[in-house]
């Protein structure tokens, strides 16, 4: 498989992004037999005009979602539209939008469109080597729906990408198919055939709340009890201020990991969504399940980059084990809370990337309010997960 | 690697970034200044409005999260500070010596014992020093080097260390610690100290010694009985097989007096273990009654008058001071103890020696005197050493002891547990070589004026008319038992007949005219139906004599609960087994008394 990344910052004026980013990809790759392009632009932009552009212009479909700051080799870009195309002889790319996921059932939605990027030709357990999706922001159901349905109707088949994001202003973020914007429907692309991702998922925090608790009543992604105390007792006890604006926003700091009964591959993080005080509930970004340790932990910069250094050595190490796959891209899905708590140091986690990307390998990336990753990946199947304020990469 | 643009770079230069805004970047290269078209004002607006937009997202997110990081430090600190009272008083509370060191073996915190140990006052004062000059001005050079080398192994091997070990302080005290080592390390499995745990372990041990000296007592206490009991079963069984096979009268005699006499050795025996049995585990009730403390003194020492004269030992009353004679306490208990005492100091006197007996009237408050009674002797004495083990159950002064002069070595403890249970205490004064004085107190109700004679009462010889016209029924399931009732009533005019079980004693009662049978001697342990069970059926038979008849327990279990459980069944008195002729003979007349003719 081979890969190209452009970029263009002509929010205001999708014509001439079209035409850079189109220019960019022609003059750096030619395009194989299959090809699909995958575009991550910031909120701002018409993407439902550039995706139709970039396919007129490329003759390829192209998806994508919004974002909060993209990255690409060089490092993070505010208010940029990232194109990478992706283009193989041996593996084929099909694309898909679903039916609207704030109405009706969103599962089936979700399988209908899976369904519909499955070769007419393809065997009946035949299982596709990467799904790529672009999920729709505020639907009315946990993000963990996602990587569920998916593993379910494709097979374990290992998932990838995130949630559509903005500015925190939770109006603009859309996901794209060649020509459509959409901010309730999810855009799968699957790939067939010759195909071997590789993946890495990280979080680091350096610090701990004395106080865990086993989660003693939650519903999906609803926490009501922890302990013997609410869950907004429960954060109030450590002087935080649950009377906030955002708290999203305001709790980006202070994500709850959980330790799942049973024992995870690696402990997930959950970012505060919303708080209920009339419930002294707290909803999450993800699904908390009941009987899981809930530990609040402090994440700050040193812990973003790290964790984007650790991430990437790993992915690293995979690549110098396997250099008869002829990885050549990274693709990168961080989360918007690790975005905003690098604060006036936004570039650090793009430039630890770009610092370890070997030379000749391709990047681009986006921020997410919602990242999808396996913690397990062999023989073709995923273990996959829903994750908060981690960052996720995958390797082609 | 085949596949990846070589660049990568979607138009740009590694490590030069494009600029947001920045004009005239069609397909990726920088244009020169002279070569920008003309700049669309409106969009490079548009730009900059989106960047503003940008920084405003930026600061309202860090605003938030400053003002919550603020709150989690305050919290943090607060926290802190709860945290470090509780690690104050964890330390100030922990027992033992503890204290964690670093990897140079430098004295990080520590117990508030160590503390005062060392001799410092705040344990700040000692955080930084050097282990072994913290230790080397307590305790001895030596150790405090073998110390620090112990705690480096722990820390380089990440191994614990466990001993205990005598520690010497350089104050001249020695204690028994035991000593823990531990590796001190945090998740990552990294050694960054080692904590040190000594615990004064000197009392367990101490106690743990005494355990297994007790208990070799114990084992030496078995073995001596074993030898105590088979002498004399070895002459009964002896003796036995001569009288067997002799015709000879007078040898027949002679066996029996022997048999006699080592059967009432044996039962001596037996008596005294379970006397200290039932004393040590406070199952010993006390029969309180009044009597003249004079005369039960001259009954104790007739008793052990002729002992005395066999070894030619002079024994008698040296001193009476008692003001208030008459007492209200347990007699055969007083008498237990005094027979013990003096039996003791005419056994370890030499011929020609005498042995006084001292009694006084220490104190009489209201209704209720202390006496004191010492028995003073001029025989061999005792070590303060030995003195001090004397009243100890199972020991005597020495196995030498035990071997020359017999005996269990109960004898003292039972008579002490004896004395306390009078409410007094027992002494000794002795001098080895020059003899001994074992005193003893006890508290009770006195008064002057006598009033009923004293306790021993010779049991008057049968003779056939003493239960003429009496009827009883022998029970026992041993054949040799029924006999032995048999012959030793044979003179006294009672009418006896025998059953093996409860079973045929209820049948026997059952069948028989009412008021056949006066007085029924039942045996507590039989297979088929026990006596108590017995007891019981007969009581509940329909018949006038069910209630009347007397009824006395015949027991080898001589324990209290055992004397209840007969007579909850329903039975008027108890014997002891071995029977005892004199006592069955009072049993039968208490219980007789008054049954005129019965039939």
């Amino acid at each position: 498989m081979k890969s190209a990344v452009a970029i263009s910052y002509e929010l205001d004026d999708t014509a001439v992004a079209a035409r850079q980013l189109a220019a960019a990809i022609r003059e750096k790759i030619d395009l194989a037999a299959h090809a699909v392009g995958l575009l991550y632009c910031d909120a701002d932009t018409d993407g439902a005009t550039l995706t139709g552009a970039l396919k007129e212009a490329l003759g390829i479909e192209v998806a994508g979602m919004t974002t909060l700051a993209t990255l690409d080799t060089n490092g993070r870009h505010e208010a940029a539209a990232v194109l990478t195309v992706l283009t193989s002889d041996d593996c084929d790319f099909r694309v898909a939008v679903s039916a609207s996921l704030r109405t009706g059932d969103s599962a089936a939605a979700i399988e209908a469109a899976y369904h519909a990027t499955v070769p007419a030709d393809a065997a009946a357990d035949a299982r596709p080597g990467l799904l790529w999706v672009c999920c729709p922001y505020g639907m009315p159901f946990s993000g963990d729906r996602y990587p569920e349905v998916l593993s379910r109707v494709a097979g374990d088949a290992p998932v990838m990408r995130g949630v559509a994001s903005d500015d925190y202003d939770y109006e603009r973020a859309r996901t794209f198919l060649s020509g459509a914007a959409y901010d309730d429907a999810m855009v799968i692309i699957s790939l067939w055939g010759g195909v071997q991702p590789a993946f890495s998922i990280r979080h680091v925090t350096s610090r701990f709340a004395e106080r865990i608790r086993r989660v003693s009543s939650a519903e999906g992604n609803v926490v009501y009890t922890v302990g013997d105390e609410s869950f907004i007792e429960y954060l109030e006890s450590f002087g935080l201020d649950t009377q906030v604006p955002d708290p999203l926003l305001a709790f980006t700091s202070y994500p709850m990991m959980l330790t799942r009964e049973g024992g995870d591959e690696v402990p997930l993080m959950r970012h505060i969504l919303e708080l209920d005080h009339a419930a002294g509930s707290g909803a999450f970004v993800g699904d908390v399940p009941v009987g899981a340790l809930a530990n609040i932990c402090l994440v700050n910069k040193a812990d973003v980059v790290e964790a984007c250094r650790e991430s990437m050595a790993a992915l690293m190490a995979e690549l110098e084990s396997h250099p008869e796959r002829g990885y050549s891209t990274v693709l990168c899905i961080s989360c918007c809370g690790r975005a905003m708590i690098l604060g006036t140091e936004g570039d650090a986690e793009g430039d630890v990337l770009a610092s370890m990307l070997p030379q000749g390998m391709a990047l681009a990336g986006s921020y997410c309010l919602g990242e999808i990753c396996p913690t397990f990946y062999a023989d073709g199947k995923g273990v996959n997960r829903f994750h908060n304020c981690s960052i996720t990469l995958c390797m082609l | 690697m085949p596949g990846p643009d070589p660049a990568g770079t979607g138009g740009q230069t590694h490590g030069h970034r494009q600029m947001p805004g920045w004009p005239a970047t069609e397909g990726g290269r920088t244009m020169a200044l002279h070569e920008a078209p003309e700049i669309n004002w409106e969009r490079e607006y548009s730009k900059l409005a989106r960047q503003q937009k940008k920084l405003e997202r930026d600061y309202r997110a860090l605003a938030l999260m400053h003002e919550q990081t603020e709150r989690l430090r305050n919290a943090n600190e607060a926290a802190k500070e709860t945290a470090n009272f509780y690690n104050r008083l964890l330390l100030a509370n922990t027992p033992g010596i503890t204290f964690m060191l670093d990897l140079e073996l430098c004295f990080v915190l520590g117990s508030e014992k160590v503390v005062a140990i060392l001799g410092y006052t705040d344990m700040r004062e000692m955080v930084g020093v050097p282990f072994d000059a913290l230790f080397t001005a307590r305790m001895e050079p030596h150790w405090v080097a073998r110390m620090a080398q112990l705690c480096r192994q722990v820390m380089e091997s990440g191994e614990a260390h466990s001993a205990e070990e005598l520690v010497t302080f350089r104050d001249g005290g020695a204690f028994v610690f035991r000593i823990d080592i531990t590796p001190a390390a945090e998740r990552d499995g990294v050694c960054r100290g080692a904590v040190v745990v000594m615990s004064d372990v000197t009392e367990l041990i101490h106690a743990k010694e005494t355990a297994e000296m007790a208990s070799g007592a114990k084992s030496e206490f078995l073995a001596r009985m074993s030898h105590e009991i088979r002498t004399p079963l070895n002459a009964v069984t002896g003796m036995a097989h001569i009288a067997r096979n002799t015709t000879d009268a007078g040898k027949i005699q002679s066996c029996l007096a022997q048999i006699e006499s080592s059967s009432n050795h044996l039962l001596g025996i037996i008596n005294d273990i379970l006397d200290f049995s039932r004393a040590e585990s406070g199952r010993m009730p006390l029969e309180e009654t009044d009597f003249s403390l004079r005369e039960n003194i001259g009954f104790v020492l007739t008793m052990l008058e002729p002992k005395a004269k066999e070894q030619d030992i002079h024994i008698h009353l040296d001193s009476f001071n008692v003001a208030h004679d008459v007492v209200t306490t347990d007699a055969l208990r007083l008498n237990q103890v005094l027979v013990n005492l003096l039996s003791n100091a005419v056994k370890f006197s030499h011929a020609g020696g005498t042995v006084r007996l001292r009694v006084n009237e220490f104190e009489h408050v209201g209704d209720s005197s202390i006496f004191r009674f010492d028995v003073v002797d001029e025989g061999i004495g005792i070590s303060p050493q030995q003195a001090s083990r004397l009243f100890r159950p199972f020991e005597q002064a020495n196995v030498g002891v035990a071997r020359t002069y017999g005996g269990t070595g109960l004898g003292l403890a039972i008579s002490k547990n004896l004395v306390e249970m009078l409410g007094g205490e027992i002494d000794l004064d002795s001098r080895e070589g020059e003899g001994s004085t074992f005193g003893f107190t006890i508290r009770c109700p006195a008064k002057a004026e006598t009033s009923e004679p004293g306790p021993a009462q010779a049991a008057a010889e049968l003779s056939p008319e003493d239960f003429a016209g009496k009827r009883g029924l022998v029970v026992d399931d041993i054949a040799i038992n029924r006999e032995i009732i048999r012959e030793l009533l044979a003179d006294s005019g009672l009418e006896i007949e025998t059953a093996a079980s409860g079973k045929e004693a209820l049948e026997a009662f059952s069948r028989a005219p009412e008021h056949y049978y006066d007085i029924i001697l039942m045996d507590i342990q039989m297979p088929e139906m026990d006596g108590c069970t017995a007891t019981s059926a007969i009581r509940a038979l329909p018949r006038a004599d069910a209630g009347d008849v007397r009824i006395v327990a015949m027991t080898a279990n001589v324990l209290q609960e055992d004397v209840n459980r007969a007579m909850d069944a329903g039975m008027d008195a108890y014997l002891n087994k071995p029977i005892e002729v004199d006592n069955m003979v009072a049993i039968l007349r208490q219980q007789l008394a008054g049954q005129g003719g019965g039939r």
